[in-house]
């Protein structure tokens, strides 16, 4: 029952957010880059709920798009990443030898570094843009996600049921992607709910220190920056992009949760 | 299983540690070499805006940027062994100095919050095992599950509107003083706590359900003596890993944290290069922070197979 209601508040708050991000144009009630100096850190009224920002600008509308920025940017790498690591890391588990060592290295090699490092280190080579923000996510994200599914794979390969396809002679390509890929993503997906909440945190992270998006974009964290001058003055700045964030990741996170616990528990039905 | 020796996983431990660090050096020198901006035309500009190619190319010279590749290398790798990082362009330092001058204070930081962490962890985590299923478990539960999702820069931000700016107990600006270090310690001690209660009370939950706690209860062993004799040194090198991890990751972190409270640590000075676009800062600043993380974990690794006769199975 506790799962299941992990689950349903997870998905709820999950729902929530992708529907005020889909329907932000709608549902705001005024443009969230429209400034006016003479609105400046005003209070709330009907026409602004949450008051105004530093710069005047309405703070509802600048939070409901910020939900764009924070799913729109990560999810879709995600996605096409786990793909990738998800088939890669299977495929060198179950072929072992020079393959598997390289990818344990490399895995190795890049969870050395730090997400936060690596934006930086890719922002200042290249640009400061959305783009390298990203790509240090796929970066560094794709190396846990390998070390992960390649643990998963490597339990897997040692069951009968690869032995036997083995046995009856399925090729290598068929046997990862027909019986250890499927194998593995249950597990798998548990880690890239909660993965994902990791990088919605990292994308609002890099913005709230200046690096990818440009100054003023309506995204949390870097709202948060905005409002790092204003403790004094309007300290509800600081609150509800926050807020926002906090209930965003904890959607994914109990999600990700409910299912690790759904999962487990389905294994040991099947055990016994 | 025949008995593993602990030479030997250390042995293999430490081959393994050496590849990575010359990974991870290559790696940095490769983000020298692929940089879009060039550091001789950053460094020239800094100085006059209307520099000459000519100039440029003198101190593409000067610092062998035109020398052929492997050339290049050897000199990075060895530069890298003497502990030399190439000079800043912002400050015109040595970027080793200039790394040394930021690491106390960060690392006083991360020791004072990995102290929060590592206390409140094993206190909590105990707790909540003894009493399982009741109020304070459950409580616990659900402040860890919403404590990961609190980014620690908005936890810090939070901290210091509350406990600096309505009710002023700290100052707003860091002093250097130990004081000032508690806020921002605690902000960034908090998201890691929750994620190590968790896993430290369900390691240890696992570990209660195996037989061999089962046959020590039989043999007669007090609850005491299977807890801290047994359990615990099969629950703990899961704990130990991780707090290795964050403890490692905290370095490059602090600078979200280090942003808030205007400590000059490391973390500001990886913003400060990224900033000016000081190549040789940054990929001096990330070389110091992976080989750290390295070392915390292999030293997590040996320290858990000391602990943990069992983990050296893993790792052979």
């Amino acid at each position: 029952m506790k799962r299941k209601l992990q689950i349903i508040i997870g998905l709820a708050l999950i729902a929530a957010f992708i529907f005020i991000a889909l329907l932000a144009p709608v549902l705001a009630p005024n443009d969230p880059n429209a400034t006016d100096l003479s609105r400046k850190n005003a209070a709330a009224t009907k026409e602004f709920p949450l008051g105004c920002d530093q710069m005047g600008r309405c703070e509802l509308s600048r939070i409901m798009y910020g939900a764009r920025y924070s799913m729109g940017l990560s999810v879709p790498v995600l996605i096409l990443l786990a793909a990738v690591s998800l088939f890669a890391g299977c495929y060198t588990s179950y072929k072992g030898g020079v393959a598997d060592e390289i990818a344990r290295l490399l895995c190795e090699i890049l969870m050395a570094f730090p997400l936060i490092v690596i934006a930086m280190a890719l922002v200042t080579s290249i640009d400061n843009s959305v783009l390298c923000v990203l790509a240090a996510i796929g970066i560094s994200m794709s190396a846990w996600f390998m070390r992960m599914v390649r643990s998963y794979a490597k339990t897997e390969c040692g069951k009968e049921y690869i032995e036997s396809a083995r046995i009856a002679g399925a090729s290598e390509l068929r046997i990862v992607a027909r019986h250890l890929v499927p194998n593995v993503l249950p597990q798998f997906m548990v880690y890239f709910t909660t993965g994902i909440a990791s990088a919605i945190m990292a994308v609002s992270s890099f913005a709230f220190l200046g690096i990818g998006l440009m100054a003023g974009t309506p995204e949390w964290g870097a709202m948060l920056n905005e409002a790092r001058n204003s403790i004094y003055t309007n300290p509800g700045l600081i609150i509800y992009p926050g807020i926002c964030l906090v209930l965003c990741c904890a959607g994914f996170n109990l999600l990700g949760e409910g299912l690790r616990d759904f999962i487990g528990r389905e294994n040991e039905i099947n055990v016994t | 299983m025949n008995k593993i020796s602990f030479s030997k996983v250390l042995l293999r431990r430490l081959l393994g540690l050496a590849a990575v660090i010359f990974g991870v050096i290559t790696l940095s020198f490769c983000l020298q070499l692929f940089t879009g901006t060039d550091p001789a035309e950053t460094i020239v500009r800094k100085q006059s805006v209307f520099a000459t190619e000519e100039q440029i190319q003198a101190v593409r010279e000067e610092l062998g940027l035109d020398a052929p590749f492997g050339e290049r290398y050897a000199d990075y790798l060895k530069g890298v062994l003497k502990g030399d990082l190439g000079t800043a362009i912002t400050n015109k330092k040595p970027v080793m100095e200039n790394i040394r001058g930021a690491l106390p204070v960060t690392c006083m930081l991360i020791i004072l919050a990995m102290f929060w962490v590592g206390v409140f962890t094993i206190l909590i985590a105990a707790v909540s095992v003894i009493f399982k299923g009741g109020i304070f478990d459950n409580v616990m539960r659900i402040i860890c599950i919403i404590g990961i999702c609190v980014p620690s820069f908005w936890l810090a931000l939070i901290l210091l509107t509350a406990f600096a700016v309505e009710i002023p107990i700290f100052k707003v600006i860091f002093d250097g003083s130990l004081k000032s270090l508690i806020l921002p310690s605690i902000s960034m001690a908090f998201p890691v706590m929750c994620i190590s209660v968790r896993v430290l009370r369900a390691s240890v939950l696992n570990e209660l359900k195996s037989d061999y706690v089962a046959y020590a209860k039989a043999r007669g062993f007090t609850n005491s003596q299977i807890v801290y004799g047994e359990v615990l040194r099969n629950a703990l090198p899961a704990a130990i890993t991780l707090f290795a991890q964050y403890c490692a990751a905290l370095f490059g972190t602090s600078a979200l944290v280090e942003r808030v409270f205007s400590i000059q640590g490391l973390g500001y000075y990886l913003m400060e290069s990224c900033e000016s676009m000081d190549i040789y800062g940054i990929s001096g600043s990330i070389l110091v922070c992976a080989v750290l993380f390295v070392l915390f974990n292999a030293a997590a690794d040996i320290l858990s197979s000391i602990i943990c006769p069992a983990y050296r199975r893993k790792l052979i």
